[in-house]
């Protein structure tokens, strides 16, 4: 069977003409036929009578379990695992801000406008920068740590007032977020919770947690540590990587994980060192979610030692395989364990800062708070180490590859400044219906619909040819930047409302949020947007979509945008098919509870039409003509 | 005759037809122990392959042990022989590992082992035993066991 294709026919050719390498593009096809029991997640493992799988003849597992039991089981499973991992990235950017704060670590605060703002919000008060940055560090952690017999205090802080009335009523509105995933875990081990509703309202309880600690605050506080986003061009790409430098690429999520690399590279040491081996100095390729992130704060930090973005999850095997990077340093997913065999091909050297991304042959650094300098100026020299016989015996194949005019650093706060301070331009020309609404193309891409990028790119084409502004967050803005989508020209894409908006302002019809932690950041201009029209979120004619979703996190994603009330759609579903109370609960039921729901469609074209239709009918129903 | 009817609009895709196979083949008494196995001819592969066809179905492939075997017509060695009991099996001691069982099979059934001198692997309709462990293992019941009589058509049905 041949190679997955890509929306991306750069990238495509590239895979094609390197026949050298197996990336996922080929493991694809060997994987193509899929169990139908774990697709319909009707295959339950949860104890040695099993795995019991559920056929018309054989309706129950040997304990009882019925599909739909199953389903929501194995569902609450899963984003209590995405939620952890979101939970596990919030609460080691709360301790960077904590050591920083006693003074522990030698880092700096690059903003300390975010600062204040940030604990105006949660309302925290101190008399100096350091009182209020452990302030704020200590008011996250203590919520995260609570058990789950007591509420989180900064949910009605961060969260609009309706939402969280509602969350009141549903019985949703979390404990302690850790003890949340632990009970998850509990709960749908052996012969616990067998409740199907019980665990699905679970699942948005652990969505709360997911959006307003893992994501919504991550990005504050990374905003305090790593600098405010500004928008501004930037290139992305293979072609932004150049062989004249020492090129460190970076995998995860985690952006003040890499606070002092950047901090250390950004000084005249630190490119010395590239310097000293042959090389015109050391620079950061951004992979990923913290690519993404760093390219959103390019202005802050990094700007002069960040070569750009080079792509998303499934471009670094390739990237690998052009030779020019000496070594990847990873501190969280998404960093696929396909790029060991290239890695070893190319004398790549892989490093990981924290064991949860441990590859078989990286090499553990892990990263302590307080001596950040330290291991950046060790990371630096082990990089620079290779370059010498890396560039004298490994050959470098960079393909011409990307834009290099591509918006970056869209943030709820420098969208606002863009459009004039606040979101009532938007709110205009949705009710003038110049713009016929808005779309979060948010998530992750996967090989799976259609090929890489290509749901995505064919949904996004569409929604803004219908004058749909899109918001895109995590490797769908990685893949749709890398596509044109996110420069200036893509206006050409547009429906003439959208075109000329684009015009007016120089920005392109797909804004560029960033990381899929900023997929928090979408939802914050989803809350502004409704403040300012004095609705709540499901009311607004904002839908969202996660057309290429992955992984575990992007169901915890999902689950926020569900308790905020958003529709959501998805092209493939997940594994919830065989229980027709799941499956008509997340598609149809839910919007009575929180007015959220879950569309799933294949067929961009189809699934553009069933947004519009939502988008239309909250429209109508806001009085505004369509 | 104990023949294979196959109803591919029932499979699922879960492998379970072709991990018992490798079990079956293995000498292991169940697929868990098989993968464990010791391997040292290479030929504890599986005889049969859920494919996608090009619509991206799913299509169980079997042998249909052909009532006018390419793979016996083309075998130089005389080890691929079609039985009594219409089976088409190989004798690993007369196969010589010249593939022209490989390149004749139209349904791509025949498989060369991965050690042992590209000796041939295929299905023997699980010849001398009980049952047929692929359909034994089919969750689905795409694929059962019946007795009828060899109407020239081979082996495996497909409906």
């Amino acid at each position: 069977m041949s190679r997955c294709q890509s929306a991306d026919t750069c990238l495509a050719g590239y895979l094609e003409k390197r026949s050298d390498i197996n990336t996922a593009f080929d493991r694809m096809a060997d994987q193509a036929v899929k169990c139908g029991y774990g697709q319909m997640g009707v295959c339950c493992r949860l104890c040695s009578n099993g795995p019991c799988r559920v056929t018309p003849d054989s309706p129950k597992g040997v304990c009882g379990a019925t599909a739909d039991t199953m389903v929501a089981r194995g569902f609450l499973r899963a984003v209590a695992a995405g939620a952890a991992c979101y939970l596990h990235v919030a609460e080691s950017t709360a301790s960077r801000l904590k050591s920083i704060a006693t003074g522990d670590s030698p880092l700096r605060l690059r903003s300390e406008k975010s600062l204040d703002e940030l604990a105006a919000k949660l309302g925290v008060s101190g008399g100096s920068v350091k009182e209020l940055a452990f302030g704020v560090a200590e008011a996250v952690l203590n919520d995260l740590q609570r058990p789950r017999s007591e509420k989180m205090e900064l949910v009605s802080k961060l969260a609009p007032p309706g939402r969280v009335k509602r969350w009141g009523e549903l019985g949703i509105l979390p404990g302690g977020a850790k003890a949340e995933v632990f009970d998850a875990l509990v709960k749908t081990s052996t012969n616990l919770n067998a409740d199907p509703v019980d665990q699905l309202l679970h699942c948005l309880n652990l969505g709360v947690c997911t959006g307003l600690y893992g994501l919504a605050l991550t990005n504050l506080m990374n905003d305090v540590i790593m600098g405010e986003p500004e928008i501004v061009a930037a290139a992305v790409g293979f072609s932004t990587l150049s062989p004249d430098y020492v090129n460190i690429a970076v995998t995860g999520h985690s952006h003040s994980v890499f606070a002092g690399l950047v901090a250390f590279l950004e000084s005249e040491a630190g490119q010395q060192i590239g310097r000293d081996v042959g090389a015109k100095g050391v620079k950061l390729v951004g992979l990923t979610c913290v690519g993404q992130d760093m390219q959103l704060r390019s202005t802050a930090a990094a700007g002069h030692v960040f070569a750009g973005q080079a792509g998303n999850n499934f471009t670094q095997e390739a990237l690998l395989a052009t030779g020019a990077v000496d070594m990847v340093v990873s501190e969280f997913n998404c960093t696929l364990s396909g790029i060991e065999p290239i890695a070893e091909l190319t004398k790549t050297k892989l490093v990981c800062l924290d064991d949860v991304a441990k590859l078989t042959s990286a090499e553990l650094m892990a990263d302590r708070k307080g001596d950040e300098l330290k291991l950046a100026e060790r990371l630096c020299r082990l990089a620079a180490s290779q370059f010498p016989m890396r560039r004298a015996h490994i050959p470098v194949d960079i393909p011409t590859h990307g834009h290099d005019d591509v918006v970056c650093g869209v943030s709820e706060k420098s969208l606002a400044k863009l459009l004039g301070g606040d979101f009532a331009p938007l709110l205009e020309l949705i009710k003038n219906g110049t713009i016929k609404g808005v779309a979060g193309i948010l998530g992750c891409s996967n090989l799976a619909a259609g090929g890489h990028d290509v749901t995505t790119v064919a949904l996004t084409k569409e929604l803004i040819s219908r004058d749909i502004l899109v918001l895109s967050a995590g490797c769908t803005s990685g893949g749709l930047a890398n596509c044109g989508f996110c420069s200036p020209s893509a206006k050409e894409w547009a429906g003439p409302g959208l075109r000329a908006v684009c015009e007016k302002l120089g920005i392109p019809p797909v804004l560029n949020f960033g990381p899929c932690l900023a997929i928090g950041r979408v939802e914050m201009v989803a809350a502004e947007l409704a403040k300012a029209l004095g609705v709540d979120i499901p009311d607004l004619p904002v839908v969202i979509s996660a057309p290429q979703w992955l992984e575990e996190q992007a169901l915890a994603d999902g689950c926020f945008g569900l308790a905020l009330g958003l529709t959501l759609h998805l092209a493939q579903p997940p594994a919830i098919l065989g229980s027709p109370l799941v499956t008509k609960l997340l598609t149809a039921g839910l919007e009575e509870l929180t007015g959220g729901k879950v569309i799933v469609e294949m067929d961009p074209v189809a699934a553009a039409d069933k947004l519009q239709q939502v988008i239309n009918t909250k429209l109508a129903k806001l009085g505004v003509g369509v | 005759m104990r023949r294979k009817l196959i109803d591919r609009s029932k499979c699922v895709g879960c492998k379970n037809c072709e991990l018992a196979c490798v079990a079956v083949h293995s000498g292991a008494s169940d697929p868990l122990l098989a993968y464990l196995a010791p391997d040292p001819d290479g030929d504890a592969r599986s005889r049969n392959k859920v494919e996608l066809d090009k619509e991206g179905k799913l299509f169980p492939a079997f042998c249909r042990h052909c009532s006018e075997p390419a793979c016996v017509e083309t075998c130089p060695s005389g080890a691929l022989v079609k039985g009594e009991d219409s089976l088409v099996v190989c004798d690993h001691d007369l196969c010589i590992g010249c593939f022209m069982c490989v390149m004749s099979c139209p349904y791509g059934m025949a498989r060369p082992s991965a050690k042992n001198g590209g000796k041939m692997v295929k299905c023997d309709g699980c010849r001398g035993r009980a049952s047929m462990a692929c359909v034994d293992a089919c969750p689905q019941r795409c694929l059962t066991a019946v007795d009828i009589p060899d109407d020239g058509e081979g082996h495996a049905i497909y409906i």
